[in-house]
């Protein structure tokens, strides 16, 4: 599927460049400022959560530098299509905005930029951005909060047990920082 | 100066650490003192001191954002690092933990604060040394099944080096008396047809009107036994305002109780289930107790009832409620108490401690004065 994908990037009337996925935008091409603003605003409670976020879907870019002006929590940006992460990188490059390309069928469990981010991530989807890859998107969004059963089959625990439970949401160091003992008793 | 208090238990505790608030006042009158209580109970802050100032350690919200499915399962230890960096902004003279419990004492050693006192992690691998004798004590006697010599607050205040600040009972006009019959543990709870009776011998029998009182939540079941009149739901706050007004407050082992000894209005606790009178009676002169003499009592607080009925509660028939009522509100003597199931206690100061007199017969008898007054309300 992915190969037969074309990509390009197309000027509003505005001057945004937004980019298009086999003619289809993956932004909205009247309004995109608009569009950005709405999805920080469906998101804020979540973002006001101060956790390092990652977004899936870079669309035109706009939702990404709006978020970034607002945290200064780690924000990594995924998406499918390389040309994209290519132009966004650039566009980009006065940021810590880390861009990564995650491949059509290819899972976040096994990603070696992404596994080290399951269950410690925010995972945040622009949908306008997805195009065909929505379902994959809400996958691997499901994967990163560490709260899937792709997840806890992986890990070989059992989310109905308590223990095992408390052993994925709080133990992930060999050696518990404070903040995990308290944890430990709150969640108890 | 600057004092934090560290009040992360139930509501019941944080009334009994105002007790130990109240010393500090009275050794630092010009401290300022600032609340750390959990976020499960905002209305809390009704019952603090209106000078005081309240944090919120957010326990509901981190367990609640635990299970939430649209958050990361580690969200909750991104957001207690947020909250702890902005709970070390501030700086205290003094730290005083009077929860004595693991959060309180990991949350110590992050706090920025010239004394710390009570327990403590040590930051590194292990709790801080207990070097005060009173802590050892605490620690030891404290837990559920273990037997103290020392009332809570008695133990937190030498802890924080405080003397305790006596509140006589008032003298009142008030012809109200206030029943709560809920407590937040089914095994301390008398059966609402026992209050029921209750209510109806004060109501018939002595000058004063029985009110109920309860929390919106209880109202439902309040309602199946007593007529709506005789009912009042109230606010944290508004209750305090009734307890004050009240001639005196009869309850199980709850927050009303020591809501009650703050400020000055008699109680009697109806002990029941795992509720230790000699820890956590009212801490005040002048209150009183009657406790059942069933062997399982006091129970394991965590526990359900481990017998095949409610025993202690069969221990303790109204008519022992009735006639200790007799005697302090109609001035009659006590019916037989000998080999009865039930005990009475009142408390008093003795050498600056709370202790819990027994009452007997005899004891009840001679309290009588030349005038034949007793002496149990003066």
């Amino acid at each position: 599927m992915a190969t037969n994908r074309t990509f390009d990037l197309r000027a509003n009337p505005q001057g945004y460049l937004i980019p298009h996925e086999n003619g289809a935008a993956l932004s909205c091409a009247i309004d995109p400022e608009k569009q950005a603003r709405q999805w920080m605003d469906k998101n804020k409670h979540y973002i006001q959560l101060g956790l390092p976020v990652t977004v899936l879907g870079i669309g035109a870019g706009l939702h990404l530098q709006k978020l970034h002006q607002l945290t200064l929590l780690p924000i990594t940006a995924v998406d499918t299509r390389p040309g994209l992460i290519s132009w966004a990188r650039k566009i980009f490059k006065q940021t810590e905005i880390n861009f990564v390309l995650l491949e059509e069928k290819q899972s976040v469990l096994t990603h070696p930029l992404l596994t080290g981010e399951i269950g410690r991530t925010l995972p945040l989807i622009f949908e306008p951005a997805a195009g065909n890859s929505l379902e994959h998107f809400r996958t691997s969004a499901e994967n990163l909060r560490g709260r899937s059963d792709e997840v806890w089959t992986m890990k070989n625990l059992d989310p109905a047990k308590p223990r095992h439970w408390r052993e994925w949401a709080v133990t992930y160091h060999d050696v518990l920082h404070i903040e995990q003992k308290i944890l430990k008793e709150v969640l108890s | 100066m600057k004092i934090l208090i560290f009040s992360l238990l139930r509501l019941g505790d944080t009334l009994m650490h105002r007790q130990i608030r109240n010393g500090l006042k009275a050794k630092y009158p010009t401290a300022k003192f600032t609340w750390m209580v959990n976020d499960n109970l905002p209305s809390v802050v009704e019952l603090i001191d209106p000078n005081d100032e309240v944090q919120f350690f957010p326990r509901k919200s981190l367990q609640d954002i635990a299970l939430l499915k649209t958050v990361p399962i580690t969200a909750p230890e991104g957001i207690l690092r947020e909250w702890i960096s902005i709970l070390q902004d501030s700086t205290f003279d003094l730290a005083i933990n009077l929860s004595h419990d693991k959060v309180s004492g990991y949350l110590m050693s992050l706090v920025n604060a010239e004394k710390k006192t009570g327990l403590q992690w040590d930051g590194i691998s292990q709790w801080a040394p207990m070097e005060n004798s009173w802590l050892r004590y605490l620690n030891d006697h404290m837990q559920s099944g273990s037997i103290s010599q020392y009332h809570y607050c008695d133990l937190l205040l030498q802890i924080a080096e405080v003397p305790a600040v006596i509140q006589n009972i008032r003298e009142t006009k008030s012809d109200v008396i206030l029943l709560q019959p809920f407590t937040s543990d089914q095994k301390k709870n008398w059966s609402l047809e026992n209050w029921r009776l209750l209510q109806l011998w004060i109501e018939e029998n002595t000058s004063y009107e029985a009110i109920v009182v309860g929390a919106p939540f209880e109202e439902a079941q309040l309602k199946k036994v007593f007529p709506a009149a005789a009912i009042k739901i109230l606010g944290l706050a508004e209750l305090q305002n009734e307890v004050k007004n009240s001639k005196m407050v009869i309850s199980g082992d709850t927050a009303i109780i020591h809501l009650a000894a703050l400020v000055g209005t008699q109680s009697l606790t109806l002990s029941l289930g795992s509720s230790d009178f000699r820890k956590t009676s009212a801490f005040g002169p002048g209150h009183f107790v009657l406790s059942p003499n069933t062997k399982c009592k006091p129970c394991h607080h965590s526990k359900a009832c481990t017998q095949t009925s409610h025993l202690c509660e069969e221990d303790l028939p109204p008519e022992y409620a009735q006639n200790l009522l007799d005697h302090l509100l109609n001035d009659h003597h006590p019916l037989k108490w000998k080999k009865a199931p039930v005990s009475a206690f009142r408390t008093g100061f003795r050498n600056g401690f709370l202790y819990l007199e027994e009452l007997s017969e005899s004891k009840l008898t001679m309290e009588k004065d030349n005038e034949g007054r007793s002496s149990s309300l003066l």
